[in-house]
């Protein structure tokens, strides 16, 4: 056809169409005026319309409403098809109508007297985006690197953390990436689906030639698997990790949760974590690069449950140690790292609830309560801590004022200012479910078109309350008896609760800026938390075991803790990238208030009369008793102040087709820290005529006025009950490191770190009347070590990875660690205390092979050596040869620890193709195998020639395990992620446990092996806005067991009667058919007594069932 | 109002914050008003004896009954307590007694019970002249099957080691077939008949024994010593009658060997 032919066709087509629309104008006005006749308005407003049946398509629905109100419906087929329409069944205006089902299905309605013309309106389509990471071969992110859409010619440049994102129409693009000196990348068929992000992490090669182009091009799927092979093979240290898309894709709330995902990880409660089977205090755990001040005094653990899923990047385990970490460990160095500038913008509630078989709707016992406690706060009545108190050591009650160091008025004044008993004595509640609520808020927003500089902020505000009972099916531990008296009396048991009421408040807010070279973050975290921990055992003592006469009945203990505790931690810190110079900076204020308030430890007597059998009372102390009694109200107040600073600095340069990285850095950290205690002993003088069986503890207020025999109840604070202990210590450090990447598949990592500790205990008081002149050891050889490591990674094939390493490390003493202080223990049923503890220095070895058969999938092997210098270690002591000792934490001589680590991460899609949701089933299992000695040493004091005292110690004969350790660990998880259900099954199994040790193996205290089944059930509603998760923990409701070999077990050898000098394996041997194991024994029927192990606590924590519901909005 | 997912959620969050509002609990131990001292003598037999007070089951009581280790206290938590003794078998009430706080002595009249009513005394009759009267009620478990009670004089010697040597035993019945949980009718002991040594150096002894009427073996394991009764037996130069009503139960000690505890109803209703 002729083009004029082609433009005469054109020109006809046109007038045609406007000729027919032109007479369809006229037409339908002339008709609107013929039908004007009908209708007094047109008016949609106006015309009210009642429809009859309802329509199921939107045609019937015209017809209707042409048939009532006069009015026409124009409208293409595919309209009139639709259906689905909610009408409600009343009388509207036409004009609701047209409003509800132009909002229901997306129409718009066009008057035109009376005929509508009905339009659909195009619905506009999301953005989605392309967002991930731009790295070189050896995993160093590539700040400024510059990335371009081929198709839309969009061009930005990678911020100074390497990351990258486009908000770009859905469709198939091609990326290309390049950077100075490197290969530029094409990535071809990266599809961008309507509001989805398309992650996409590019792996570039460095160029041979600086000068000459080259162009490599690879696929999406390609490239996105090369990325993450990169981050796996290319970490410098072992480590195991899991990121912020991994959690996602659990029903993990909080980071306790997740953490026992993580290789080799496992955790106790979700406070201790134990790294590779070593204790916690081996392990660090730094929340953005900072230290974690332990939630409890003693010990060293933290409440992960504080730090919600939702905020935290991700979290990465190291297990072997390079010259930069400041924090020397020896298990593992959990590194948390929340989010500051998120990738976009998101809101979301979250709320939920949990049951535990064992606590929901059942007695909770505990003291009194105060009207904040479900908000974390006190009410005041628990303030009975005034200033000024005066140590009343030397009074006595039964002598006059004259003859008295205090006079009685004093006493009574003093009385009348600490306040009454009202809060004491066990209440019965009923325990509720337990509950959290989290709002989080993440905003972002970009400060040039580029989207290469932007600022942001992640805030969350978080509220938990939870309830727990754990039962005490069996407690033979500390004072409480061991066996019974008759082995088949099922009734001589001792058994309690301990009722844990919690509260937990977080605040979390993160800023921070953003651009290709330069990053500042700032990093606030505020949490409180109240715990109250009321145990109640009932029993009989060692000392008084049942029998028939004034034991028939048993006494019960208590001890109420409640404890506030405020973690407040600010930082500030920074990344600068000045071509291959990289800057890092970061400072950090952390402070820490535990604040127990009002902690009450009470006895309760039994005593049998014609109608009790038996009648419980309370019972004050002797004021003839030198100690705190059993009836004791404290408190203890630790403020713990960290002020951190790292400076770091890193050049990469290049030596022909090897990169090469030298990093240098600082580091300072100061720890001071003050903790003061208050105990009260309530007594009672020896005199009193009081009636205290019938007198409850919570009127006991109303006999302390010191007026007589009748009223000489009194708070009787001796010197050391009414003390405080003040320590600082100094850790600051410098380092040189290397990082050579030479032909491509070998990387040599080393370096060297100076680290200097010292502590200084400012004031150091003893707890304890009888610990006044005790002395500890502090034995620091020196304030500076000199660290070295090496790490090699050799990758012969993509596939695989050789590593090897060595590091020296110093696991520094906390500052409490060094206290006179010591306190009862319910856990261990007897005081805690140090004989001193100094820096422990550990040679870590580690091989690791890697094998990664596909993307996210892991297979490797492992074996690692430790050796500790100086251990500390918590271990039980009886120098008083009572039976029960007291848990003594200091250094041994040396601990060896060797073990094997393997570990397995594989997706089911090789199964069968044809299945496509087997490639969403990942099979994860690791196992840990650990073993370790211990050279114990016990220090031993003589007196020499000239009068002196000399220190010395013995060392033990007999190796032994080093406290905390588990032999045998291993987790089996079957997980499947779907786009709405996602299914997670985990057995998680820990060997033996050595509790406590001890040189003698009758205080040494195991945990039975445990196995935990836990599974979840996620489903995402409302095109996935809402998600449901149900969390069923603790399915097999497993015991928490432990045992000592009890000495039924085992016998003297014969020969070593009288012998001097010899240890346990000298001297005894176990019994045929015994071990160091846990064997039940048997009844001996001549004696009726059991021979068989001690089970010195068995406890029962429930089966928890929670739901929760988070919607994004 | 319509209502969508986002009010369920706010329902639900304000349902679990306002249920846990509830602060106050209930004291375990219960405030005691006062403990006044208490007394109760008794004796139960045929049927235990199940002491409440206010509706609480506090103890069982069979065979004699007194406070024992028991402290002679009664407490008080209202101005009055209600106690009663229950049959065990049926829980039927036997006896209630009301005590006030204000009374300053709260006691229980001395009872016996027959294992189906409450009555201020056992009764039993006075002996004639020099009689020795004795009736039994044997408490053991039901396959044992009745009893046979006998006098049987020992025939002994001393070693030089100090140790019982038994030459001879010479047994006397005395009562045969006694049933298993009911009052025996009365016997009369005699004094044991004098008996003449069948060596020199020896000496006699009588006891009371039980063996079972069908084996005729001893009850207990162990020789004749072990299954010696505590009874009073008469002589020769005995000057007045005695009544003895002898309650035997078994029981088992600590080492699971069988023992039998004896009781004289006639002395504790003297």
């Amino acid at each position: 056809m002729y083009n004029s032919t082609k433009r005469s066709a054109i020109k006809l087509l046109y007038f045609m169409t406007r000729l027919t629309f032109l007479i369809a104008i006229v037409t339908l006005t002339f008709s609107g005026v013929i039908l004007a006749s009908d209708v007094k308005s047109q008016s949609l407003k106006d015309v009210k319309v009642s429809l009859g049946a309802k329509p199921n398509t939107l045609r019937e629905l015209f017809r209707a409403l042409e048939e009532k109100s006069g009015f026409s419906f124009t409208y293409a087929q595919e309209i009139g098809d639709m259906s689905g329409i909610h009408i409600e069944d009343s009388t509207y205006t036409l004009y609701d109508i047209l409003k509800s089902i132009s909002i229901q299905k997306h129409l718009r309605f066009i008057q035109e007297n009376f005929l509508i013309a009905v339009i659909a309106v195009p619905i506009p389509q999301q953005p989605g985006r392309i967002s991930g990471k731009i790295i070189d071969d050896r995993g160093e992110i590539l700040p400024g690197a510059s990335i371009k859409i081929i198709e839309t010619g969009q061009f930005i440049q990678a911020s100074v953390d390497g990351t990258y994102q486009f908000s770009i129409k859905p469709g198939t693009y091609t990326l290309e990436v390049s950077y100075i000196s490197f290969q530029t990348k094409r990535i071809t068929e990266v599809i961008v689906k309507e509001g989805k992000m398309t992650p996409l992490d590019v792996i570039i090669q460095p160029a041979a030639n600086a000068l000459q182009q080259v162009i490599v091009t690879g696929s999406f799927k390609k490239e996105s698997i090369a990325g993450l092979y990169a981050q796996q093979q290319n970490r410098i240290a072992l480590s195991d990790g899991i990121s912020a898309e991994q959690i996602g894709a659990t029903p993990d709330k909080h980071l306790g949760e997740t953490l026992k995902r993580i290789t080799g990880v496992s955790t106790t409660d979700n406070r201790k974590v134990v790294v590779r089977g070593i204790a916690e205090r081996y392990n660090v755990s730094v929340l953005n690069g900072s230290t974690l001040p332990s939630t409890n005094v003693q010990e060293r653990d933290f409440e992960f449950n504080l730090i919600p899923t939702s905020l935290v990047e991700n979290v990465v385990v190291a297990k072997s140690i390079t010259a930069d970490m400041p924090y020397g460990f020896a298990g593992g160095l959990v590194q948390i790292t929340t989010k500051s500038v998120p990738n976009q913008n998101f809101l979301s509630i979250s709320a939920g609830t949990s049951f535990n078989s064992q606590t929901t709707g059942r007695d909770f016992m505990g003291y009194g309560r105060g009207k904040y406690d479900y908000l974390g706060f006190d009410d005041g009545g628990r303030d009975h801590f005034p200033e000024g108190l005066v140590d009343l050591g030397g009074y006595d009650p039964r002598i006059s004022d004259a003859q008295n160091k205090f006079k009685a008025a004093q006493v009574a004044e003093q009385n009348k200012r600490i306040g009454g008993t009202e809060r004491l004595g066990t209440r019965i509640y009923q325990a509720m479910p337990s509950q959290h609520y989290q709002f989080s808020l993440g905003r972002t927003y970009a400060l040039d078109t580029s989207d290469r500089s932007k600022i942001g902020f992640v805030g969350s505000v978080s509220y938990r309350n939870t309830q727990s009972n754990d039962n005490i099916a069996s407690m033979r531990r500390g004072d409480w008896s061991r066996q019974p008296v008759k082995a088949d009396d099922l009734t001589d048991i001792n058994t309690g609760n301990i009722y844990g009421f919690n509260t937990t408040l977080g605040v979390l807010l993160n800023g921070g800026f953003k651009s290709a070279n330069h990053q500042v973050d700032t990093y606030n975290l505020y949490t409180r938390i109240f715990d109250n921990r009321f145990s109640r055992i009932t029993g009989w003592s060692d000392e008084n075991p049942k029998n028939d006469l004034e034991q028939k009945f048993p006494g019960t203990s208590e001890d109420d803790r409640p404890k506030f505790t405020d973690l407040l931690q600010n930082k500030l810190s920074g990344a600068h990238r000045f071509g291959s110079l990289k800057l890092e900076w970061s400072m950090a204020r952390t402070a820490l208030q535990s604040f127990e308030k009002d902690a009450v430890a009470a006895a309760l007597n039994a005593r049998e009369i014609v109608n009790k059998a038996p009648l419980y009372f309370y019972q004050p102390n002797s004021s003839s008793d030198p100690g705190f009694g059993v009836v004791h109200r404290d408190q203890y107040v630790y403020n713990e102040k960290n002020y951190d600073a790292v400076v770091t600095g890193s050049y990469n340069f290049r030596i022909g087709t090897t990169a090469h990285t030298f990093k240098t850095g600082i580091n300072y950290l100061k720890k001071d820290a003050t903790y003061h205690w208050g105990i009260l002993p309530i007594s009672v003088g020896t005199n009193s005529t009081i009636p205290f069986a019938q007198i409850p503890i919570q009127e006991w207020g109303n006999y302390m006025t010191m007026q007589g025999k009748d009223s000489n109840i009194f708070y009787f604070p001796a010197s050391y009950s009414l003390n405080s202990f003040a320590a600082k210590s100094t850790s600051k450090g410098g380092f040189v490191m290397m990082d050579h990447k030479v032909f491509s598949k070998l990387r040599i990592v080393y370096g060297l770190r100076a680290d200097y500790f010292k502590l200084d205990t400012v004031k150091n008081s003893a707890s304890l009347l009888t610990d006044k002149n005790s002395r500890l050891t502090f034995e620091e050889k020196k304030d500076w070590y000199f660290l070295p490591s090496a790490n090699i990674t050799y990758s012969p094939v993509k596939e695989l990875n050789l590593r090897a390493s060595y590091a020296k490390s110093a696991v520094r003493p906390g500052l409490m660690e060094n206290s006179r202080f010591s306190r009862f223990d319910p856990s261990y049923g007897s005081q805690v205390k140090s004989s001193g503890v100094s820096s422990t220095i550990i040679d870590n070895y580690d091989v690791k092979v890697e094998l990664f058969p596909g993307a996210g999938e892991l297979l490797s092997a492992g074996y690692f050596y430790k050796y500790f210098d100086k251990p500390a270690e918590f271990y039980r002591l009886d120098r008083e040869n009572n039976g029960r000792g007291y848990i003594n934490i200091t250094n041994s001589d040396w601990a060896k620890v060797k073990g094997w680590e393997f570990e397995l991460r594989k997706s089911l899609g090789f199964v069968s193709d044809k299945v496509p949701f087997m490639a969403n089933v990942f099979l994860s299992g690791n196992l840990t195998l650990q073993q370790s000695t211990v050279r114990a040493r016990e220090l031993q004091s003589k007196t020499l020639p000239d009068k002196t005292d000399s220190l010395y110690y013995t060392y033990s004969k007999y190796p032994r395990a080093l406290y905390g350790q588990v032999p045998l660990l291993y987790n089996v998880g079957i997980q499947y992620a779907g786009k709405k259900l996602g299914l997670n099954f985990t057995f998680n199994h820990a060997g033996y446990k050595t509790f406590i040790t001890a040189i003698d193996p009758n205080f040494v205290e195991y945990e039975r092996p445990r196995s935990q089944f836990d599974a979840q059930i996620s489903y995402k509603f409302f095109k996935g806005k809402m998600e449901t998760k149900l969390n069923m923990s603790n399915l097999l409701d497993a015991p928490f067991r432990h045992f000592v070999n009890d000495h039924t077990t085992y016998e003297q050898k014969p020969g070593t009667e009288g012998g001097l000098d010899l240890e346990w394996h000298d001297k005894y041997a176990y019994k045929y058919g015994f071990s160091e194991k846990f064997e039940e024994g048997y009844i001996d029927t001549k004696t009726n007594r059991r021979v068989g192990d001690r089970q010195t606590s068995t406890r029962y924590v429930g089966r928890t069932f929670s739901l929760s519901f988070t919607y994004n909005f | 109002m319509k209502i969508n997912h986002k009010h369920y959620i706010i329902t639900m969050i304000a349902v679990l914050f306002l249920g846990s509002c509830k602060k106050e609990g209930e004291f375990l131990t219960r405030p005691i008003k006062a403990i006044r001292p208490f007394n109760m003598t008794g004796y139960a037999i045929g049927d235990a004896l199940e002491l409440y007070f206010d509706d609480v089951k506090i103890r069982d009581y069979y065979g004699k009954i007194s406070l024992g280790t028991v402290s002679p206290q009664l407490a008080f938590e209202n101005d009055v307590t209600i106690m009663q003794l229950r049959k065990k078998s049926t829980g039927e009430v036997v006896y209630e007694q009301k005590f006030n706080i204000a009374d300053a002595k709260n006691e229980v009249p001395k009872f016996y019970f027959n294992g189906t009513s409450i009555a201020k005394s056992y009764t039993y009759p006075k002996p004639q002249g020099k009689d020795y009267l004795v009736n039994f009620y044997f408490d053991g478990p039901k396959d044992l099957g009745p009893v046979d009670v006998q006098m049987e004089v020992l025939e002994y010697y001393y070693d030089n080691n100090n140790n019982l040597v038994v030459v001879n035993i010479t047994g006397f019945p005395i009562a045969t077939e006694i049933a298993i949980g009911k009052w025996s009718e009365y016997f009369k002991i005699q004094p044991p008949p004098v008996m003449l040594p069948t060596q020199p150096g020896t000496d006699f002894y009588p006891l009371i024994t039980l063996k079972s009427s069908k084996t005729k073996k001893y009850l207990l394991s162990g020789d004749v010593v072990e299954n010696a009764l505590q009874i009073e037996l008469p002589d020769q130069w005995t000057s007045s009658g005695k009544t003895q009503s002898i309650h035997i139960q078994t029981k088992i000690a600590d080492n699971k060997a069988l023992y039998f505890e004896l009781n004289d109803l006639v002395q504790v209703f003297p």
